[in-house]
């Protein structure tokens, strides 16, 4: 019978379910949040059947590691579709371009914060758009920071948020990467040496 | 010799400066602006291109910005090239990939634009280290994690 209450209490119900983050909030979450979750699921297993990912790439190093990274998961999964934000218009047969201000000043220090916010507002609503418009997986980003705030709602949401560190960094780190450190599932470097700042960082080369 | 100048998707106003301040007959310049105010006189100039592969391998040798997208399509091709510090930037992230290009000593980097045309003229003695990168081996374990394939 002891063993049958202990049993019991250790239960717990229906995490294999859902994923870990989902079950966090729920404890600390009223019911209207489980109730929005299942709804999202709901709505995108009913409507949705095509599984796609959200990429979200910036100008110039960001957009060619993209350009690189697409081709690489287009060899492993020859079947690959994407929705995309980008502060660019090319969008590299994406099925749904999205396009975002630019997040940052590179001339002019004392705009650089609200741009930032700008930017990371706008995208945010438009990848809320996407969620409900397609049957997203997770997000692959290559930065810049416009990919931070619609990171941690992917996260909220239970999905896969990857995100590749940039390959100009060798000796440090950017901004955006310490954030994304924190709140993708897999984070990669690109330099060897980034693992000194990053320790759980995956490293497999160069793209 | 032949020289094409670019600068990516940034604004780097002081090299086109500098580059008019060379006046040498055998030296032929195109430069690739972007949207910077200030128009280069000293020979042809263009915009952002996609065709941009093409003028890197018409020119001898390229004085690029920076960009490690640029530098690396550069170095992977085996082209002389100049790697210019943008001083117009006040952001300092582009100073890693000049200490690693500089460090491992596969181009000439350029940190004081005055030095420009002493590095130009340098450029058919400079023995660079041939550039080689281990590519990215990821992409399976990203499409796995995204679902994309079992």
């Amino acid at each position: 019978m002891y063993e049958l209450n202990r049993h019991r209490s250790d239960y717990r119900p229906r995490e294999w379910l859902y994923p870990r983050l989902y079950i966090t909030i729920s404890r600390l979450a009223p019911s209207w949040c489980q109730f929005l979750f299942i709804l999202v699921s709901l709505v995108q297993v009913v409507c949705m059947h095509e599984k796609v990912i959200l990429v979200i790439y910036g100008r110039g190093g960001h957009k060619e590691q993209m350009r690189r990274l697409l081709n690489e998961l287009r060899k492993s999964s020859p079947n690959l579709k994407f929705v995309s934000i980008a502060d660019v218009d090319d969008k590299f047969g994406s099925q749904y371009h999205l396009k975002c201000p630019e997040p940052r000043d590179k001339f002019n220090l004392w705009s650089a914060p609200f741009k930032l916010i700008y930017s990371g507002a706008v995208s945010l609503i438009q990848s809320l758009r996407l969620v409900a418009k397609y049957r997203i997986t997770g997000i692959v980003s290559t930065g810049p920071g416009m990919a931070v705030l619609p990171s941690i709602l992917f996260r909220l949401l239970g999905k896969q948020v990857v995100y590749i560190e940039s390959w100009s960094r060798f000796y440090s780190a950017s901004l955006t990467g310490r954030f994304m450190y924190c709140i993708s599932n897999i984070f990669y470097v690109q330099n060897k040496t980034m693992k000194n700042i990053f320790p759980k960082a995956k490293y497999t080369g160069r793209l | 010799m032949k020289v094409f100048v670019t600068v990516g998707h940034t604004r780097f106003d002081s090299l086109f400066k500098q580059i008019d301040k060379i006046h040498r007959d055998d030296w032929h310049f195109i430069s690739q602006m972007y949207d910077g105010a200030y128009t280069p006189k000293n020979g042809e100039h263009i915009h952002y291109t996609h065709e941009i592969f093409s003028y890197y391998e018409n020119a001898d040798v390229v004085i690029t910005h920076a960009g490690a997208g640029t530098v690396y399509n550069l170095l992977e091709m085996g082209k002389p090239i100049i790697v210019v510090a943008n001083s117009d930037r006040i952001d300092t992230h582009q100073e890693d990939l000049i200490r690693y290009v500089e460090d491992s000593r596969f181009a000439q980097v350029c940190r004081n634009l005055d030095e420009l045309e002493s590095l130009l003229s340098n450029v058919n003695d400079y023995m660079a280290v041939e550039y080689h990168s281990e590519p990215f081996s990821g992409a399976h374990d990203i499409s796995k994690a995204l679902g994309l394939i079992d």
